[in-house]
């Protein structure tokens, strides 16, 4: 029984890391958004200084 | 060559068939009668043969490695422990005799050796159980048995002066790849018989008489009681030398069917668990248990029990079935010449078993048949050796009138398996570890063998064709006096990315004491616009510090990204560090089809886990069996 219930989660596992290999799939991607058209700035740009304001990293060692 | 005569006992036409047989045994006044250069000598009467089933019989002819022979008589000899064999007589061409004895259902043929190293064979006395023996030039063999034997009846043409009562010293002999020799100690000396165990196929019997021998079915002979008048049943009267009566208790001594009182057991002391008679389908196929021992040993002032159920099939001879401690197994006899190692290990069919556990074990109670003259008391020396779910078992009878060792091989049957063979229910489950007890969960070793196989080949496979490629690089000019609250933005030209690739963005800049950051995302052209945000900082700082010199971080970045869908996209970027120490450019590059060694690791890692506790239960396992046993491997001592 335990085989069984062992063989079933590793079966499953690989099935997940074929899934996911396959799609191109990472962990931890940051989250996507999808901004329209008429919120885009010009020349292909979505805005200088959005990243910026929302991170807190200031640098330092 | 024949010759023929009158018996002088009775006057009865006799006959020598054979040239070179030496007496011949009247079928009618069962009188030995001997040839001599001028006449006919009658050496005495036998008793009448003793039914012993065997699928053998005078006139039968046969093959021994191709050459022909013929069964011309037979003697019928009694072991010292009870019961008696036959030793069959073949004639071959030429005047050649082989020796073929049948005992529990086994054949051995043997021929004489004339010329034996007679001088370095040990004296009778001098021969001991596992003592290796030269029997030949070039051939040694361990002593199995050694004890007197007495004739008790015969028939037919014998090559041998064969005289009633006549008795008969011998050593038994064994070896590998089925090897059998006997020692018998004459007046005149040892003489050396040599050959091998056969099967009746090898020595092509008639199908005929095969058949007739394998079709016996295994009945019961209905006895009373001579203690107690009750009912009892023989199921194997032709065998049987002992017998528990199930009324009274009496141990009855048991010569072929005639019963007669020897002591008196306790009755129902012990309960079997197999009742006298049932049958049940095991390994070589149904089996009738027809008695049942109960043994102990004695450790450290207690009494450990167990129970030996006895199982006869015609076919197969006799089997047991031992429970202790609620485990069960299943044993067959072996040869004790296939079986070799000194020391704490022994070799059989290229398997290593260890020693466990050696011990004096007492019969203390007897149900039903045996097939030898058992009594209660009666102690022999053991010594097992395991190998789960095999026990090789060696026991060596000590007695004045013979020596013997017995090797069988035991394999653990589970409750479960002896309920189905038995159709019973109810068997009690054991709670301990036996000595032959396999492991459970091996199976799952192999399960992870074959998941991390799947897993590497999965691996190979997108690793493979993961088709890694550079999709962008571009070196951008720093802005000095980008600076996180007035970022410097940059937006790249448009490239390509695949669907279904992974994305990996790089950032190399020459940070010297200082970091950069890099903010951006990567946008699609096609609208609505997917966004991609990712942030990726580099920093490089390094001194000398108590002579000591350190570095921290270094002068690039990466991350991984999930693959997008296929199209068109730039690169928006958000560029900030220190003030007058940014570097004067950095290089931002993007690559598709990234192998990620890390997940292949991350898989093998979770498909470990839960093989690794099975191991630490496993060590725990088998650390518990081995606490029974005096020679314990996890045994400092």
């Amino acid at each position: 029984l335990l085989n069984k219930f062992y063989l079933t989660c590793g079966s499953l596992l690989l099935v997940a890391y074929g899934i996911m290999a396959f799609n191109g799939w990472e962990f931890g991607d940051p989250a996507r958004h999808v901004v329209p058209a008429s919120e885009m700035h010009g020349s292909g740009g979505h805005g200088g200084g959005t990243f910026w304001h929302s991170s807190g990293f200031r640098g330092g060692k | 060559v024949s010759v023929q005569a009158n018996c002088p006992g009775c006057g009865a036409a006799i006959e020598f068939k054979i040239g070179s047989s030496m007496v011949t045994v009247c079928a009618y006044c069962r009188s030995i009668v001997a040839r001599g250069d001028r006449k006919l000598e009658d050496l005495g009467k036998v008793a009448a043969l003793v039914e012993t089933d065997s699928p053998l019989e005078v006139g039968l002819r046969g093959k021994y490695k191709g050459t022909p022979f013929e069964i011309t008589g037979r003697a019928q000899l009694a072991h010292s422990a009870g019961g008696v064999w036959d030793e069959w007589y073949a004639a071959f061409p030429k005047d050649h005799w082989g020796w073929l004895a049948e005992a529990q259902g086994r054949f051995y043929m043997t021929f004489p050796v004339p010329k034996a190293p007679v001088e370095s064979l040990p004296a009778y006395d001098k021969v001991e159980l596992r003592d290796t023996v030269l029997v030949a030039a070039d051939r040694e063999l361990r002593v199995a048995e050694k004890g007197r034997a007495k004739m008790v009846s015969a028939e037919g043409e014998i090559p041998y002066r064969l005289e009633p009562g006549q008795t008969f010293t011998y050593a038994d002999l064994s070896g590998p790849d089925h090897a059998f020799g006997t020692i018998g100690y004459e007046e005149d000396g040892p003489e050396v018989y040599l050959g091998r165990e056969v099967t009746l196929d090898e020595l092509e019997i008639p199908k005929k008489s095969k058949a007739r021998h394998d079709a016996r079915q295994i009945g019961a002979q209905q006895v009373s009681c001579p203690q107690c008048g009750g009912a009892l049943a023989l199921r194997a009267p032709d065998k049987t030398e002992r017998v528990a009566c199930p009324n009274c208790g009496s141990l009855l001594d048991c010569h072929q069917g005639n019963l007669r009182f020897l002591a008196a057991l306790e009755p129902g002391q012990v309960k079997p668990i197999l009742p006298m008679g049932s049958v049940g389908t095991l390994p070589e196929g149904p089996m009738t248990v027809i008695g049942m021992i109960q043994r102990s040993v004695t450790f450290d002032g207690v009494d450990y029990h167990w129970e030996e159920y006895l199982l006869y099939e015609p076919r197969l001879g006799f089997r047991w079935l031992v429970r202790s401690d609620n485990h069960w197994s299943y044993v067959r006899p072996l040869r004790p010449g296939d079986v070799s190692g000194a020391g704490r290990t022994r070799l059989y069919d290229d398997r290593t078993f260890k020693l466990f556990q050696k011990a004096d074990a007492s019969v203390t109670y007897v149900v039903g048949e045996c097939y030898w003259k058992v009594t209660v008391g009666e102690t022999v020396q053991t010594a097992d050796y395991i190998r789960p779910p095999e026990m090789l078992a060696r026991e060596m009878t000590i007695a004045k009138d013979g020596e013997e060792i017995n090797w069988s091989l035991g394999t653990y049957l589970t409750p479960e398996a002896v309920e189905t063979a038995f159709n019973i229910h109810g068997l009690t489950r054991p709670w301990n570890i036996a000595p032959n007890q396999p492991y459970p969960y091996t199976q799952i070793y192999k399960s992870w063998g074959w998941l991390t196989l799947a897993a590497a080949m999965l691996a190979i496979l997108f690793i493979m064709t993961s088709s890694h490629r550079k999709v962008f690089e571009q070196t951008i000019v720093v802005d000095q006096n980008a600076t996180p609250e007035r970022p410097q933005a940059y937006v790249t030209e448009q490239f390509e990315l695949a669907a279904r690739k992974n994305i990996e963005v790089k950032v190399e800049a020459a940070v010297d004491n200082a970091w950069l950051g890099v903010e951006g995302a990567l946008v699609s052209d096609a609208t609505p616009h997917r966004v991609q945000p990712f942030y990726l900082p580099v920093k490089f700082y390094h001194d000398v510090e108590d002579g000591e010199p350190w570095s921290e971080g270094g002068h690039h970045n990466s991350t991984i990204l999930s693959a997008l869908p296929a199209g068109k996209y730039t690169l928006e970027l958000e560029i900030a560090g220190e003030q007058r120490k940014l570097p004067h450019s950095l290089r931002v590059r993007v690559d598709q089809g990234v192998p990620r060694w890390l997940y292949v690791f991350v898989v093998f890692g979770l498909l470990s886990i839960f093989p690794i506790i099975m191991l630490f239960y496993h060590f725990n396992f088998e650390y518990r069996r081995w606490q029974e046993s005096d020679y314990s491997p996890y045994s400092s001592s």
